[in-house]
């Protein structure tokens, strides 16, 4: 993978390799090494500050990790709802009607514009302020509504470009062969083209779910309390002084649910590719549905 | 409109300009950083010494599948107990910048995987040296099609850049909640940040594709 650049190494080249790995190894480690001794040098390995976060007997590692249920919650419920309305937003923007073509893609647009943080403010300080009374005051006692309604507002649109990247994925002659069976349009969207392109989108709706699952954590800010930042608030604030060792204990716990679920998403990716053959779209995430618009573009210049 | 025209006028307007601004400045500065950032680690993913390669991965493993909140505490708070020299500001831009940095290197390490292989054997082949393969073969050729993602990241760094409020940066978003607080309505004020931040992020696009079609190539 790497071996693009440098062809076969000689006896001269391998010793030069050897030589920087040496001096890189020593580079690395001195780095480490000063960056250890700086925090042991404020005491921040001391016992006492970590000894809440391995003492099992204690309440506080179970109070962290219930917290993982309150984010796992938070994730699904967000995931879910974008899932299905990004669905219908998706069919929308691909409608041969253009009204709804266009105020589909106004909608996504403005959704997926600004920083999901401001989606998640807007469902926590701006919606209780238009909503009937009833549903406001669920918000404001329950902040994970709050983050819940914003992480899906942002998510719905951008589950919207993925299922529609998936859908222009696939080939043409797919919806020519059902329309030229007879289907309707929306009989061949749901009998042909949907159950193989949703097959297509799993790796990068994935993908996506991890990134979700990250966004979760800014329920800090609008004081969700009862997922892992809240867990880790409270924990700073029964003992101030021990914050880096609560943080990185939080961070792992966080590494290890999104590094899974990236690690599924490559893995599901590249057995799609293996199923669809080497020269096979694989729709994986935000970043390629710029490219693949593009072509889409092309190809129906070159066909016009 | 009465509303909007408030918003739009004396102190709204300048914590709206302000934040505008500090949100540009952290966006700029912070991606220079990764972009910096994203060089040194593809360049030591793609190099042919194993240990590079390794802390590399770890690097980006670590800093893309961790919450940026997580990561802004770790260094401030946590950084705070420790010796940790900077202020917000400051801090606010490293941390963003290592955050996308992770990201840049795994484009442009998709970039310069995508240059064919043959292109390399060629160069090598009529006798460059590994400088003169990557600088006038690979990298050229790399840099064309890592444009899009690039620009995509910029964006995201922008937006991410709201995170940071957390830590007390005055930026686009908190202007807005400040806007919002003040007048005691929310929806406008995050009506109008919002606005601010589709426009920069449709100027951002279209800066993109300017430079994507100064670059191509015809073929």
């Amino acid at each position: 993978m790497s071996t693009v650049i440098v062809e076969e190494l000689g006896p001269r080249g391998l010793r030069r390799v050897r030589i920087a790995t040496v001096l890189s190894l020593v580079a690395l480690a001195a780095f480490v090494g000063w960056l250890l001794w700086r925090l042991a040098a404020q005491g921040q390995f001391e016992g006492r500050l970590w000894a809440q976060f391995v003492d099992f007997e204690s309440q506080w590692p179970q109070f962290l990790l219930s917290g993982l249920w309150g984010t796992v919650r938070a994730a699904v419920g967000a995931m879910v709802i974008a899932a299905v309305l990004g669905l219908f937003l998706a069919l929308g923007r691909l409608s041969p009607t253009t009204p709804v073509r266009v105020v589909c893609g106004v909608v996504i647009d403005v959704f997926r514009g600004p920083p999901v943080l401001l989606m998640i403010f807007f469902a926590y300080y701006a919606l209780p302020q238009i909503l009937p009374s009833g549903l406001a005051g669920a918000i404001s006692r329950e902040p994970l509504y709050a983050l819940v309604i914003g992480l899906a507002a942002y998510n719905t649109a951008v589950l919207a470009e993925i299922y529609r990247a998936g859908i222009l994925s696939l080939d043409r002659g797919q919806s020519e062969a059902a329309y030229s069976v007879g289907m309707t349009r929306g009989l061949a969207m749901r009998q042909v083209i949907l159950p193989q392109a949703l097959r297509r989108m799993i790796p990068a709706i994935v993908a996506q779910l991890a990134t979700l699952t990250k966004d979760t954590a800014l329920g800090y800010i609008i004081t969700v309390s009862d997922d892992l930042m809240g867990r880790g608030r409270r924990t700073v604030q029964g003992s101030p002084i021990n914050d880096l060792q609560t943080w990185f204990v939080v961070a792992v716990i966080y590494f290890i649910l999104v590094w899974a679920l990236t690690r599924l998403a490559r893995r599901l990716e590249v057995q799609q590719r293996q199923k669809l053959g080497a020269g096979a779209m694989a729709v994986t995430g935000e970043a390629e549905l710029d490219m693949l618009e593009e072509g889409a573009a092309e190809a129906s210049r070159a066909e016009g | 409109m009465d509303r909007f025209a408030e918003i739009l006028s004396g102190p709204h307007l300048d914590l709206l300009i302000v934040g505008t601004r500090v949100t540009l400045y952290m966006a700029v500065l912070s991606y220079l950083l990764a972009f910096v950032m994203g060089n040194v680690l593809a360049a030591a993913r793609v190099s042919p010494i194993p240990v590079l390669q390794r802390a590399a991965m770890a690097y980006v493993s670590v800093f893309r599948n961790t919450p940026l909140i997580v990561l802004a505490f770790l260094f401030w708070y946590g950084g705070g107990r420790a010796g940790w020299p900077f202020g917000r500001l400051t801090t606010a831009i490293i941390v963003l910048g290592l955050y996308t940095g992770a990201y840049i290197a795994e484009s442009l390490r998709s970039g310069i995987n995508a240059v064919p292989p043959g292109q390399a054997e060629a160069a090598r082949a009529i006798g460059l040296p590994f400088t003169g393969v990557v600088g006038t073969i690979v990298l050229p050729q790399a840099i064309r099609t890592v444009i899009p993602p690039l620009g995509n990241l910029w964006i995201a760094n922008l937006k991410n850049s709201s995170v940071f409020l957390v830590i007390g940066i005055d930026e686009l978003t908190r202007a807005g909640r400040r806007i919002g607080h003040a007048l005691a309505d929310y929806t406008s004020a995050f009506i109008v940040v919002a606005l601010i931040y589709l426009a920069l992020v449709y100027g951002s696009a279209q800066l993109i594709k300017l430079i994507e079609r100064r670059l191509e190539i015809a073929r």
